[in-house]
């Protein structure tokens, strides 16, 4: 008995050394596993995968759906309906990408994914597309080794605070606190803007944007600063017993460009390329003219040949071949379940208040920046 | 005698049988294993680039808002708003364990009050928060409690020198100015000075047997330095108090909301649990060393002041250092009411460099050398109970 009571702490301690050494083996694992790119391939869909990584088209394919990583929590970009499902601009682009691959918008399962946890989602497969307010950095792209496509939404950090407060210029908030959401550029931003000048600033950073609300709504912050899309949308929606919106005002100083793009791994250049002209499909439709209304006739009579070769109708004999190996006239599909750039812009954003007209996510020949690479 | 030979013999296979050899086996294999896993967790490393924190000496670009005796900005590096977060950790888990041990003492001795109300209340108070997910209690003390104070344009104030709003909680502090120093050296003399003069008074009293008064004398000559020191060095403290600006606070000792919350909600958490462990520890000292107490005359103070508490007190302190580490490891929950603590600064170094990896290794041996000092502060106590037994063994 006693020789045995004694072994006890030998044992006790050669089986925490090796829950120590298999948790470490798991984690070098999993890191070596993303470094690589291995990706769960589709037996028969992808016989050759590609060896710098997968093959994501064959495997959504062979999955039956796409998963899209997404906000949850912010009106107008990502976030539940009162039905439970996901509705929004950046939700309005995933149903955009299943549209193209399936023919069907609703073959899709969004993942909420937080700011901090977003990229990590990706890079473990868990989701296969971000599209999530996500602001396209040097860092980001080549450190951590994501893939942006084109910028879906050109937005930049500004400040808001309250109307009765009587802050009218940066200078004003001279020791005042700052809130922002924590894992985002917005703090870097703040820092760049107010550091080094004689106004100083306390940041103070949330982690969930309900509890941010709750600070700024009982007094905590002075100013809330993050993207102008966003801002306008908690604008938006601002409790009627904290005084509504009229209580809130943006101020007009940018204090950074903010880009937010769709996000893909670099492993799958394909898959990016296709994440990528999905939306410039969305945005040549608003250009072209094609609706969600018109799309059938502008299929059958197609009055130019880049709506012909957009829609992938069949002209002169042979239909306009993209090379994603999917069906011909993709595009079609997109533009009629979910509609051009500017419809979806005009279903989410507009709601919120965010004028289109003059800013930059106005179509090129408008004065804007959205502009879509030929389709030939 | 026939039988002796039998035994004696070694049959084929009796060796495994024999304790020494087992235990022999038993270590060379573990050592083995260890070795050769420690080898190839070092061998994948090195093939990983190893764990590389050059990125920490980068400057860090963020600031961090709420500082403990730190000062640091975007502009420094992001080792040093590491430190900051570290110095704010080890300040919510140092009071926190304060608060949560003196709270958790008296709750505990409140459950086996005889006075049926007080032993009510503590009973409701550790159900109430034993049975409580903590990020929901830290949650509400923050959003329901803190956040709920005035604003600051309507700061709630105390005789005009303490204001409590949801800013921060503003108090009166003491100010040093130059000369301080001196001042504080020459009270430390008066202190040693008053505890000499206690000793030889109180020898004095015991050879001469007429009163010496050794506690005024000490406590005079103590009185005598620290004033006079104060009057000679220029009077070189002054209170600090705060004054309410625009946005903020000016002066006093200014705790933020965050802090607050944060180290309010940790020691009433942890305080229940104390209390479970002090009631445990009072109970599982025999009711003899009580009665004998009580048929000595002492009174109900007494009693457990003298004699159960010190003998509950070897019981209790293994299961509190455990409690203690446990309110440093929960003061990682800081994020959820945004107090910039090590988990929050390093969850921002992360998103900023993508460096999950090394930041989380770097995290861990951070908690994992705070949570052994914390073991080897309770250790210390028991190392003289360990003494002692064996001093009168």
């Amino acid at each position: 008995m006693l020789a045995g009571v004694q072994r006890l702490p030998h044992g006790a301690a050669l089986l925490l050394v090796l829950a120590i050494g298999v948790t470490a083996l798991a984690c070098t694992d999993d890191n070596s596993d993303s470094a690589a790119g291995v990706t769960e391939t589709a037996p028969d869909a992808a016989p050759a995968p590609q060896p710098s990584g997968g093959n994501t088209i064959a495997t959504v394919q062979a999955r039956g759906f796409i998963r899209v990583g997404v906000n949850d929590s912010l009106p107008g970009f990502g976030y539940i309906r009162g039905d439970g499902s996901f509705g929004g601009f950046d939700v309005d682009f995933g149903h955009a990408l299943a549209a193209a691959i399936f023919g069907d918008r609703e073959a899709v399962q969004f993942v909420a994914v937080s700011a901090g946890s977003r990229f990590e989602a990706l890079r473990v497969h868990e989701i296969d597309v971000l599209i999530r307010n996500t602001t396209w950095t040097l860092t980001r792209d080549v450190v951590q080794g994501m893939t942006f496509a084109v910028p879906n939404f050109y937005d930049g950090q500004a400040l808001m605070v309250r109307t009765a407060d009587g802050i009218e210029t940066l200078s004003d908030l001279d020791g005042a606190v700052v809130c922002a959401l924590s894992g985002t550029t917005t703090q870097l931003n703040q820092e760049d803007t107010f550091g080094g000048t004689s106004v100083t600033y306390q940041p103070l950073g949330f982690d969930r944007n309900e509890t941010l609300q709750e600070a700024f709504v009982a007094g905590r912050c002075d100013a809330w600063t993050g993207d102008r899309s966003q801002l306008a949308a908690r604008l938006a929606s601002y409790p009627i017993q904290a005084g509504g919106p009229s209580a809130l005002k943006i101020l007009p100083n940018v204090l950074s460009k903010e880009p937010l793009a769709p996000v893909t791994r670099d492993d799958d250049p394909l898959w990016a390329d296709l994440v990528n002209w999905v939306i410039m499909g969305m945005v040549a439709a608003e250009e072209l003219g094609v609706t969600s209304e018109n799309v059938g006739t502008m299929a059958e009579e197609p009055p130019n040949q880049e709506v012909a070769r957009l829609l992938g109708s069949t002209l002169d004999g042979s239909a306009f071949q993209t090379g994603f190996g999917l069906q011909d006239g993709f595009m079609r599909n997109v533009i009629a379940q979910v509609g051009n750039y500017g419809e979806v812009y005009e279903r989410n954003i507009t709601p919120l208040g965010i004028e289109r007209e003059g800013s930059l996510n106005a179509l090129w020949t408008e004065g804007g920046l959205m502009y879509a690479p030929p389709f030939r | 005698m026939t039988a002796t030979p039998a035994i004696t013999t070694p049959r084929p296979g009796q060796w495994v049988r024999d304790a020494r050899v087992r235990r022999a086996l038993l270590e060379v294999v573990s050592v083995g294993l260890v070795s050769a896993l420690a080898l190839y967790i070092g061998i994948r490393t090195h093939a990983a680039g190893g764990v590389d924190l050059s990125f920490m000496q980068e400057r860090a670009g963020f600031g961090v808002g709420d500082q403990f005796l730190t000062s640091v900005d975007g502009s420094n590096s992001r080792w040093a708003s590491y430190a900051a977060g570290l110095m704010n950790t080890l300040r919510v888990s140092v009071f926190g364990i304060l608060l949560a041990l003196s709270l958790g003492l008296v709750v505990g001795m409140m459950r086996l009050s005889s006075n049926w109300l007080a032993a009510r209340i503590a009973f409701l108070y550790v159900e109430f928060v034993r049975n409580m997910p903590l990020p929901v209690f830290v949650v509400f003390c923050y959003t329901a409690v803190v956040l709920r104070l005035p604003r600051i344009q309507e700061s709630a104030d105390l005789f005009g020198i303490a204001y409590f709003s949801n800013r921060a909680i503003a108090l009166p502090s003491i100010a040093l100015g130059p000369g301080a120093g001196t001042w504080a050296a020459l009270t430390t003399v008066g202190v040693i000075a008053g505890w000499g003069g206690w000793k030889l008074l109180r020898a004095r009293e015991a050879v001469t047997g007429r009163p010496s008064y050794p506690v005024r004398g000490g406590l005079l000559i103590m009185t005598v330095f620290t004033i006079g020191g104060y009057v000679a060095t220029g009077a070189p403290a002054a209170w600090d108090i705060p004054a309410v600006e625009r946005f903020h606070y000016e002066g006093g000792l200014r705790l933020s909301p965050e802090y607050f919350g944060l180290l309010v909600a940790l020691s009433l958490f942890n305080a229940a649990f104390v209390a479970e462990i002090v009631r445990g520890a009072i109970t599982a000292v025999p009711r003899g060393e009580k009665e004998a107490a009580a048929s000595l005359g002492l009174s109900g103070w007494q009693q457990m002041s003298l004699v159960v508490l010190p003998q509950a007190l070897r019981v209790m302190l293994p299961p509190l250092a455990t409690q203690a580490q446990n309110l440093a490891k929960m003061s990682s929950i800081a994020i959820v009411v945004a107090f910039p603590d090590l988990m929050n600064v390093g969850g921002t170094i992360i998103n900023n460099t993508g460096a999950a990896i090394p930041v989380f290794i770097l995290m861990m041996v951070t908690y994992f050398i705070l949570n052994i000092v914390i073991a080897l502060i309770f250790v210390g106590p028991q190392w003289r109970f360990t003494w002692s037994r064996g001093r009168r063994a």
